[in-house]
C-alpha cells in the first residue's frame, strides 16, 4: 500500500527533494507556503499592485523550471526570495518605475486583484491608504539595492545572515544597506512624521 | 564613539543583531546625547510605520494559475528542448568547423620566402633599407645580417 505523504508536515528541503523525484504536490505546497511572501516582496519593491500577481507567478514558474536542474546551495526560501527580488528589480528597471510611480498610485485604488488582510472601516481605509502611499512612495525613491534589503528586513523579518544569503552579499553590506536605507527613509518621511506629531 | 557609530549600532540592535559587548557604551551615549536619543525614537517610529503597511494577499486562484503556467512551461520545454539541443549542437559544430577551417588556412598558407639575393648583391630591396642606407643609419653588413637572420 502506498504511503500517504502530508506535504504540509515536510520541511523545505524534503519538499524540494520530493519535487525532484517527480512529486508535483510538493511543488504545490512550496507555492502555498511562499506565495504571500513572494507577492509582498514584489509589491513593496515595485510600489504598485499592478502586475504583482503575474510576476509572482513568474517567480514560481522559474522555481519550477530550475529546482530540478540546479542544486540549491542556500536555504530554499532565500533562493526563492532571491528570484523574487531579481524579477522585481528587473521589472523596476524595465519600466523605469520611479518616473511613473505617482501615476500608478492615481490609477490604483480601483480594480486590484488584492484585498487588504483586514479592510476595517472606510475612514480607516482612507487613512491606511494615504499612509501606505506615502511610505511606498518613499520606498520607491530608495535605490533597488537598499530597498530590497529593507523590505526583506522589515516585511519578511529575515535576519541579516538570511538577507545576505538572499541577496548574495556579505552581512556587513547588509548592515550598511539597512542603515543607509533607514536614514534615507527618515529623511524622505520627515514631513509625514511632522504631520503625525 | 562617534554619533554615526552609535546610530549604526542602534539600528543593528533594533534588529536584534550585532554583539552586545558595547551595549553599555551605547546606553551611556544615549543618556547624554539628545540627538542620538531622538534618532533612536525616530527609527523606532519609522520601523513601526513600515511594518504597519498592509501586505497583499494573492487571489484565491493564484496557486491554480501557477500550476497551469508551470504545466505550459513544461510542455514547451519538452516540445522545444530537442530542437534547442539540435540547434545548440549545430551552432557549436558550425563554430568548430569555422575555427578549424581558419586554422588550417593559416597553417597551409605558403609563407613568402625571404629573398636575400638582392641584399647579397648590394641592391637595395625596399624603400626602408634604401632610406636607412642613404642616411647611413645602417651599414650594408648589418642589413645583410638582418636579412639572413629573418627566418
Amino acid at each position: 500500500m502506498q504511503k500517504v505523504v502530508n506535504h504540509r508536515d515536510l520541511d523545505d528541503r524534503s519538499l524540494a527533494s520530493a519535487f525532484r523525484n517527480g512529486d508535483e504536490m510538493a511543488f504545490e505546497e512550496l507555492v502555498r507556503r511562499y506565495h504571500r511572501q513572494v507577492a509582498n516582496i514584489i509589491y513593496l519593491t515595485l510600489g504598485s499592485r499592478k502586475d504583482v500577481e503575474d510576476l509572482a507567478q513568474d517567480v514560481f514558474v522559474r522555481v519550477h523550471g530550475s529546482l530540478r536542474r540546479v542544486s540549491v546551495e542556500t536555504t530554499l526560501f532565500s533562493w526563492i526570495y532571491r528570484i523574487a527580488v531579481n524579477i522585481a528589480i528587473d521589472e523596476v528597471r524595465r519600466r523605469k518605475i520611479r518616473k511613473i510611480v505617482s501615476m500608478d498610485f492615481l490609477a490604483e485604488p480601483g480594480g486590484t486583484q488584492y484585498e487588504p488582510r483586514d479592510p476595517g472601516r472606510a475612514s480607516d481605509r482612507v487613512l491606511a491608504g494615504e499612509k501606505r502611499e506615502q511610505i511606498l512612495a518613499a520606498l520607491q525613491r530608495l535605490s533597488p539595492a537598499h530597498r530590497a534589503a529593507l523590505v526583506l528586513r522589515e516585511y519578511e523579518d529575515l535576519s541579516y545572515a538570511e538577507i545576505a544569503e538572499t541577496l548574495g552579499i556579505s552581512e556587513q553590506a547588509v548592515k550598511s544597506r539597512i542603515f543607509r536605507a533607514r536614514e534615507e527613509m527618515k529623511r524622505l518621511l520627515k514631513d509625514y512624521f511632522r504631520e503625525r506629531t | 564613539m562617534t554619533h554615526r557609530t552609535v546610530r549604526r549600532l542602534v539600528s543593528e540592535r533594533m534588529d536584534g543583531e550585532g554583539d552586545h559587548s558595547m551595549d553599555h557604551l551605547i546606553r551611556e551615549h544615549l543618556e547624554c546625547c539628545a540627538e542620538c536619543k531622538a534618532y533612536e525614537a525616530e527609527i523606532t517610529a519609522l520601523r513601526s510605520e513600515l511594518r504597519s503597511v498592509e501586505s497583499v494577499e494573492p487571489g484565491p486562484l493564484f496557486i491554480t494559475a501557477v500550476l497551469r503556467k508551470t504545466r505550459i512551461a513544461q510542455e514547451e520545454y519538452i516540445l522545444w528542448s530537442p530542437v534547442e539541443l539540435v540547434a545548440r549542437r549545430f551552432v557549436t559544430g558550425l563554430a568548430a568547423a569555422v575555427l578549424l577551417f581558419v586554422s588550417l588556412a593559416m597553417i597551409t598558407q605558403p609563407e613568402e620566402p625571404v629573398v636575400i639575393e638582392p641584399y647579397l648583391s648590394g641592391e637595395q630591396s625596399d624603400s626602408t633599407s634604401a632610406s636607412l642606407l642613404a642616411r647611413e643609419v645602417i651599414s650594408k653588413d648589418d642589413l645583410l645580417l638582418a636579412a639572413a637572420s629573418r627566418r
